[in-house]
């Protein structure tokens, strides 16, 4: 059986007039369903020009990927949209939620998009909110929310259309440690229940959370490892606990 | 789906109340035009037919003269009822006692009327007026249907005082009222306010017409229609001051049990054949005239359509730049939107919605306005005219496309905007 992704030798060069960046140098990643991925670097090394490509919002300039046994490399816009539909939930840094629509409507739109029935759509919402936790916020608009409860929305939104694989990036960069440690037990449940997870952070913390670690400089792959659960954990949460 | 993203545009027009409403002026003033030009038209065919039916039974018959055009003809009418000057020469005597009599005796002919009429100038206590003097035939209570509304009938006074009398009908008195009565201010606007109450008062009082002084002797009213501002004259004054000839067309009362036609044919075919004329008389019908109409209407409309066009085109214009400014504002929100799984037609088509929802709103604004200024104008004009509903649909789909048109451009940028981007913006 095929990986849910796989990537191989996938280069990334942005052309300006007068530049050219490599931000992706021939990398390749097998992700398989239920994995917990982090992918972390310094700001320029890349890790976000993966997601993007991952989450078929950009296209690699060359290599192939291959999504649940699919090359959608060349793929019109279209069907990428279908793909990133039916496959990706997305979340981001700045939650960017409809700040005019209400919480219940954030929720609903992927699956607007996607042609699901008015009835199935409120059913669904109810359902997320109340795995999220935040079933009284339901008409409240997302300025009248916390980060935390903001991002849970977002999560919420991501998980509309039942996707195979969430895509966060950066998704505790704007909260502070209290709601970061709730939005990662979120993640952990998520995971645990079945969801592959792919998180792009500069927070080791956050990273250790995660099941396998993706270390990222100036456009490779510099280290590919298993987070050992019993040593790293504690730690981690120590480091936490310090903070607040 | 289409529902949803209607709700969503209309939440974004009324987030932008002001400027989507000053974009909209434009769409507004154009589509208003629009709808006052297609109603002028209506409204002058309705009045026209409406001036027909209410002189129905009733045709004129008049000599053309074959060398001058119609339009010529219809000056020296004019100049012939002004009654001034040498015109008498221009239009001859065309109708005789013996025409009069034939004309009366045939089949389908209840009665004929020569009209002998002059639009004069009249003095009005200190201040001036106008009418069109009538000259006074028996048979004339009865031809246009007058009934009197105060004072007494031409018959009832005596054939020696009669030379002194003028009656007038009401609205002679309505337009005047003013004068009669300082008391009641000077109406401006075209619809005359009835003051029943003023037409025993003003028996008694004097007039004068080309210096000669005359009381007005009863006060008559019709209800065909026919009657605006006349003077009914005796004959013998009338003669006096206007010769004969001034007579320039004859009206012939038809039984309506009779075809219309096909009395007026024989009628006209009598004339011409005792004459020894090519068809040179004629039935007046509105022929002349609504082609004139037509011709005023139809360079009004030529002129308010360009406005109307350069108008909507310009608001056209303001609402795609009102829609790309909507574009860059929203580049985020656009991003994030394709980044959860919509496609490019998904926002080309709300974009789209929202220009049409707003040039929708701009139509039905227009078409209020429209509605309004041709109803001010009708009561204005003392006229009824029905609202035509196809107008109100064209116009709504006429925005409709308009929105579609000047949408299209901002919504393809919308959807083509790099997601990446869209959604680092700022």
């Amino acid at each position: 059986m095929s990986s849910l992704i796989s990537l191989k030798d996938v280069t990334k060069i942005y052309r300006t007039s007068e530049v050219e960046t490599l931000a992706l140098d021939q990398v390749s990643l097998e992700v398989e369903q239920g994995e917990y991925i982090a992918i972390v670097g310094t700001s320029g090394s890349g890790k976000s020009t993966m997601l993007n490509i991952l989450g078929l919002l950009d296209n690699a300039t060359s290599g192939s990927y291959f999504l649940a046994g699919e090359d959608v490399t060349a793929l019109d816009d279209d069907a990428q949209t279908q793909r990133r539909l039916a496959t990706f939930g997305f979340v981001f840094q700045q939650f960017n939620l409809m700040n005019r629509s209400s919480v219940a409507a954030n929720v609903a739109l992927p699956m607007l998009y996607k042609g699901v029935k008015k009835k199935d759509r409120d059913q669904r919402v109810l359902e997320l909110l109340a795995l999220m936790d935040i079933s009284e916020k339901l008409h409240s608009k997302p300025n009248q929310l916390s980060g935390g409860q903001k991002q849970r929305v977002a999560f919420a939104r991501a998980l509309a259309n039942y996707p195979q694989i969430i895509l966060a990036d950066e998704p505790t960069g704007a909260l502070d440690s209290r709601n970061t440690a709730s939005i990662l037990d979120l993640m952990a449940t998520l995971n645990n229940l079945g969801n592959t997870i792919l998180v792009v952070t500069h927070d080791m913390d956050v990273a250790r959370a995660a099941k396998r670690i993706i270390s990222l400089k100036d456009g490779r792959i510099v280290s590919d490892e298993l987070v050992d659960k019993e040593k790293l954990d504690k730690p981690a949460k120590k480091g936490r606990r310090k903070k607040t | 789906m289409i529902l949803e993203y209607l709700k969503l545009a209309f939440r974004d027009l009324f987030a932008n109340r002001l400027r989507s409403f000053l974009s909209l002026i434009g769409i507004i003033i154009g589509v208003a035009v629009v709808f006052v030009i297609f109603s002028i038209g209506d409204i002058t065919e309705y009045a026209i037919k409406e001036q027909i039916s209410g002189d129905k039974g009733v045709i004129v018959v008049q000599y053309v003269d074959e060398n001058t055009s119609s339009t010529n003809s219809i000056l020296a009418q004019l100049m012939a009822v002004t009654g001034r000057g040498g015109v008498g020469e221009q239009l001859q005597y065309h109708f005789d006692e013996a025409d009069l009599s034939a004309i009366k005796d045939m089949e389908g002919v209840v009665d004929t009327f020569p009209n002998y009429r002059t639009t004069v100038t009249v003095n009005l206590k200190s201040d001036s007026t106008s009418g069109t003097v009538i000259r006074y035939q028996e048979n004339l209570m009865e031809f246009f249907t007058l009934t009197l509304k105060g004072g007494y009938l031409m018959s009832d006074y005596a054939p020696d005082e009669r030379m002194g009398v003028v009656i007038v009908d009401t609205t002679f008195v309505d337009f005047n009222a003013h004068l009669f009565d300082p008391s009641i201010e000077q109406s401006f606007i075209l619809r005359n306010l009835a003051h029943p109450e003023l037409y025993p008062k003003v028996v008694g009082e004097t007039i004068r017409i080309n210096n000669r002084i005359f009381v007005i002797g009863g006060v008559v009213y019709s209800d065909s229609g026919t009657s605006s501002m006349l003077i009914i004259m005796d004959a013998s004054a009338y003669d006096s001051m206007y010769s004969k000839g001034t007579m320039t067309n004859l009206s012939v009362k038809i039984d309506p049990t009779y075809d219309l036609e096909e009395v007026s044919e024989r009628v006209t075919g009598y004339l011409n054949k005792t004459h020894g004329t090519d068809n040179n008389y004629e039935v007046q019908n509105m022929d002349t005239l609504i082609s004139m109409l037509t011709q005023v209407t139809s360079i009004l409309s030529t002129v308010m359509g360009i406005i109307a066009m350069v108008s909507l085109v310009v608001a056209g214009i303001g609402v795609m730049n009102i829609m790309y400014v909507s574009v860059v504002e929203r580049t985020r929100e656009i991003g994030v939107k394709r980044a959860i799984g919509a496609s490019k037609s998904a926002i080309r088509f709300q974009f789209i919605i929202e220009s049409c929802t707003l040039t929708f709103v701009g139509g039905m604004l227009g078409i209020l306005v429209g509605i309004g200024i041709v109803q001010v104008a009708l009561y204005l004009l003392d006229m009824n005219a029905p609202t035509n509903v196809g107008y109100i649909i064209f116009a709504s789909l006429f925005s409709i496309t308009l929105g579609l048109a000047f949408g299209y451009l901002p919504a393809r940028r919308a959807a083509n905007l790099n997601i990446i981007e869209a959604i680092a913006t700022e």
